[in-house]
Formats: C-alpha cells, sequence, structure tokens
C-alpha cells in the first residue's frame, strides 16, 4: 500500500483558525465523594501527539471521554479550534476518531462489514477495507465474525479505521492493549504518519511506544 | 445522511439476523401467551371471541416489550453505541433506523403471524384484516416509544424491569385503541375512527420519541459507571 494513507489525505496543514486542535482548561469531575480529575488543563495543536501518562485509576480514560465530548465536566472547558464544546459538537463529529477501551466493532458481524458500516456511516472509501485488513494481518479472517477473533485481532479491527477514515484528531484509548510486536509497529508508523501530515493525537498506554518520528509530550495525571 | 441511515438499518438486521433468539422469542413468546388463553379459560368460542382482541394485543405489547432490552445495551457492550454518539449522522436519525430495524424483525413477524392466532382464539374473519392493520401501526408506535424507555435504562444493570414500568404506562392509549379496533371489527363496527387514533398516536411517537431516545442515549453514554 504506497497510496496516500487516509491520515495523510484528511489532516490538512492549513487549520483555518490558529488555535490548537483541542484544548482543555481546569476540568473538574467527581464521582460520588472522589474527584477523578481535579482542574486538568492540556492543549493539543495539529501535528502534535499527546501522551497521557499516569497510574491506573487516574482518570485518563475519563479525561479522554471528556475531550472527546462523550462526558460533560462538572467544571471546566474543553475547546475544539477554539470553539468551546457542547457547541463545536457537530464541528467535532466530523474531524474527531476516538477509539476507547472497548473496540467498537459488533461481535456478530465481521471484519468487513464492521468497518464498512463506519466507512457508510462517516464518508470513508469502503474500497481500501481488504487491503488495510490484509496489512494488518487479518487478510485470513475476512468473512470471521469479530467474535470468533482474539482479543488482539479484535483490536487491530478498530485500530484499521486509523488508516480508513481521514480526520484530523485523533483519541486513543489504550490502543496497544493485547496488541502484539507487529501491531505495535503498525500504530506507531500510523501515528508518525498522522502527526507528519499536521493531524493531531491524543493517546494512553501503559506499554512502551517510541515515536522517533513524532514530538510527543507527556502530560501526567495522578496525585501530585 | 441517507447513506448512513441504509448502513446503520443494514447492520442491525445483519446482527439480528444472525442471532435467531432476536426475532424468533418474541414470536415464540407471542404464540404461547396466546395459546395459554383457550387452556385457561376452556375452549368455548364464544367467550374466546369476545377476549380475543384484548389477549392478542396484550400478548403483542408484552413481546415487543421483552425484545427491547437488546434494542442499545448489545451495542453499549461492544462499544458501537459511544462511536454512534459521537459519529456525523444525527443520533435522532440513529434511534430511527435502529427503531425500524427493530421492529422488521420484532414487530413485523407478530402482525404476520396474527391471524393464525386469531383463527385459534375464534375471532371472527372479518376481523383478521384490522387486526394484523391495528398491529403493524401499533407495534411500531410501541418500539418507538420502548426506544426511550431502553434508552433512559442504558447501562442501568437488570434495566428489563425497570423499562417496562417506565414503558407500560405510555403503552396504554396504543393498547385502548388497537383492542378497540379490533373488537369494532369483529362486532362488525366501522374500526376508522380507532385506527386513525392509532395512527396518530404513531406519528407523534415517530416526531418526538427519536429525540428524546437521542438525549438519554448521550446522558446514558456520558454518565461515568455506565458508559
Amino acid at each position: 500500500m504506497s497510496a496516500p494513507t487516509g491520515a495523510a489525505a484528511g489532516a490538512p496543514a492549513d487549520v483555518p483558525s490558529r488555535a490548537p486542535t483541542l484544548e482543555a482548561e481546569g476540568l473538574v469531575l467527581w464521582l460520588g465523594e472522589a474527584p477523578i480529575l481535579d482542574g486538568v488543563s492540556l492543549a493539543v495543536g495539529p501535528g502534535e501527539v499527546l501522551q497521557l501518562a499516569g497510574e491506573n485509576g487516574s482518570g485518563k480514560t475519563t479525561l479522554l471521554r471528556i475531550l472527546a465530548g462523550l462526558v460533560e465536566p462538572e467544571e471546566g472547558e474543553v475547546r475544539f479550534e477554539g470553539e468551546p464544546l457542547p457547541g463545536a459538537r457537530e464541528a467535532l463529529s466530523g474531524a474527531l476518531l476516538y477509539l476507547g477501551h472497548r473496540p467498537g466493532v459488533s461481535a456478530a458481524l465481521t471484519a468487513t462489514e464492521n468497518l464498512a458500516a463506519f466507512a457508510a456511516a462517516n464518508g470513508a472509501d469502503a474500497g481500501a477495507i481488504a487491503p488495510t485488513l490484509r496489512e494488518l494481518g487479518l487478510g485470513e479472517r475476512l468473512d470471521v465474525p469479530v467474535a470468533a477473533l482474539s482479543a488482539g485481532q479484535r483490536r487491530r479491527v478498530a485500530l484499521a479505521r486509523l488508516a480508513l477514515e481521514p480526520r484530523r484528531l485523533w483519541i486513543l484509548d489504550e490502543p496497544l492493549t493485547a496488541l502484539d510486536a507487529r501491531g505495535l509497529d503498525w500504530v506507531r508508523v500510523r501515528i508518525e504518519t498522522h502527526a507528519a501530515a499536521g493531524g493531531a493525537c491524543v493517546f494512553t498506554t501503559h506499554q512502551r511506544l517510541e515515536l522517533p518520528g513524532a514530538d510527543v509530550r507527556v502530560h501526567r495525571l495522578g496525585p501530585a | 445522511m441517507r447513506r448512513a441511515f441504509g448502513a446503520i438499518l443494514g447492520r442491525d438486521l445483519r446482527i439480528g439476523l444472525r442471532s435467531s433468539g432476536q426475532w424468533l422469542n418474541p414470536l415464540i413468546f407471542f404464540v404461547i401467551v396466546v395459546s395459554l388463553f383457550p387452556l385457561g379459560i376452556g375452549p368455548e368460542p364464544g367467550v374466546l371471541g369476545t377476549v380475543a382482541p384484548g389477549v392478542l394485543w396484550v400478548a403483542a405489547l408484552l413481546a415487543v416489550l421483552l425484545s427491547l432490552d437488546t434494542l442499545f445495551e448489545r451495542d453499549l457492550e461492544d462499544g458501537v453505541l459511544e462511536q454512534l454518539v459521537l459519529g456525523a449522522t444525527p443520533l435522532s436519525v440513529v434511534v430511527v433506523a435502529k427503531v425500524l430495524a427493530h421492529w422488521l424483525l420484532s414487530g413485523l413477524p407478530l402482525l404476520v403471524l396474527s391471524p393464525v392466532l386469531g383463527a385459534l382464539l375464534g375471532l371472527p374473519v372479518r376481523a383478521w384484516d384490522t387486526l394484523a392493520l391495528s398491529l403493524g401501526l401499533g407495534t411500531l408506535a410501541l418500539s418507538l416509544l420502548g426506544a426511550v424507555g431502553a434508552a433512559l435504562t442504558v447501562g442501568v444493570s437488570r434495566g428489563g424491569i425497570l423499562l417496562s414500568l417506565l414503558v407500560l404506562p405510555l403503552a396504554v392509549p396504543v393498547l385502548v385503541f388497537g383492542a378497540g379496533a379490533v373488537a369494532a371489527a369483529a362486532d362488525g363496527f366501522e374500526t376508522g375512527a380507532a385506527l386513525s387514533l392509532l395512527a396518530a398516536i404513531l406519528a407523534l411517537a415517530l416526531a418526538l420519541a427519536p429525540l428524546a431516545a437521542a438525549a438519554a442515549l448521550r446522558i446514558g453514554v456520558g454518565t461515568p459507571g455506565r458508559g
């Protein structure tokens, strides 16, 4: 696959405003009596990669869900390209690719069917699905229900969307879970290509992910 | 948007047809509940024919309710629901597509089978078409109302009974006019008024339920510990 990747095609370097792609300010969220997030601020701009670090339970997943607009913070604000979030939801939905810790693929459908449904809903190119899955080592299992795949293979099906759907902001929650070395390498190249093309990426991982081709900042969460 | 609507509809139909329980269970439930009545009440055609409209309608109502808890729950577990919430397609359009798929799989078989069960209960032949028509309008309205309940209880553990408590009161008008139309047809009376009211309920549900369900889904997915 030497054709231009989805990430390169969909991440224009000339974003109209000078504001960061995604910016959070003073996010506070309580779960019962305990604060999960206590005044978190961060920003990620075009071509930047931001890694959230922290122990289990430090609020990484919750923070990513707030950044994606799934959860509303009790205090603070998330801005997408300068526009505060509930209002900017529509603009964000056209620019964001969010992969949560649940892969987001239906167990009863095959890998191809899952990705075709996303492609149709998000206006992506369905013709690239089979080559991408082959590239991910799933060529033999294109027509097997995802329920019959291993956890790592299921993760790969979800990750294929990184190549298929051109979006300029990626929010990836533990994208490397259950992946082997080859899969990890594939994700590394994807993130580097995405950043080089001017896309922004926020992700979490407990594994080591060296990204020599990208400028990675680390934001540490949790008890100071 | 039409492409996205078709994609979601096709996706849900495919999933539903692959897990036979989704369309088969409500149908079997409907058949069993209805066939319990001749056993419980006794086989006198006069008595059975009188209660037939109500029995068929209550059984259909419960069968639809029974099938509703899978409407959003499976997508929540797979992580697909949060993708739909974040997607570019308006969430209310997603809800309509999912409800339509759900109805084609669990509502439509009920009305196809209804004449057979009508015959079992001794419902006069002249009421069969009204039975199918009223069930068609009514179960679609019930699926829409049920979608609001299913969206409100998404992610709630053992939400099935809560779902029934939320939806059953809303279902009363549908039941009244649906069973009323069938009873009127059985007695040889005019059914236009009851069927028109049923259609009006359906139109109202189609206008309001998707918006309410979409709002409820957003809250459900966004609640820490539920999403």
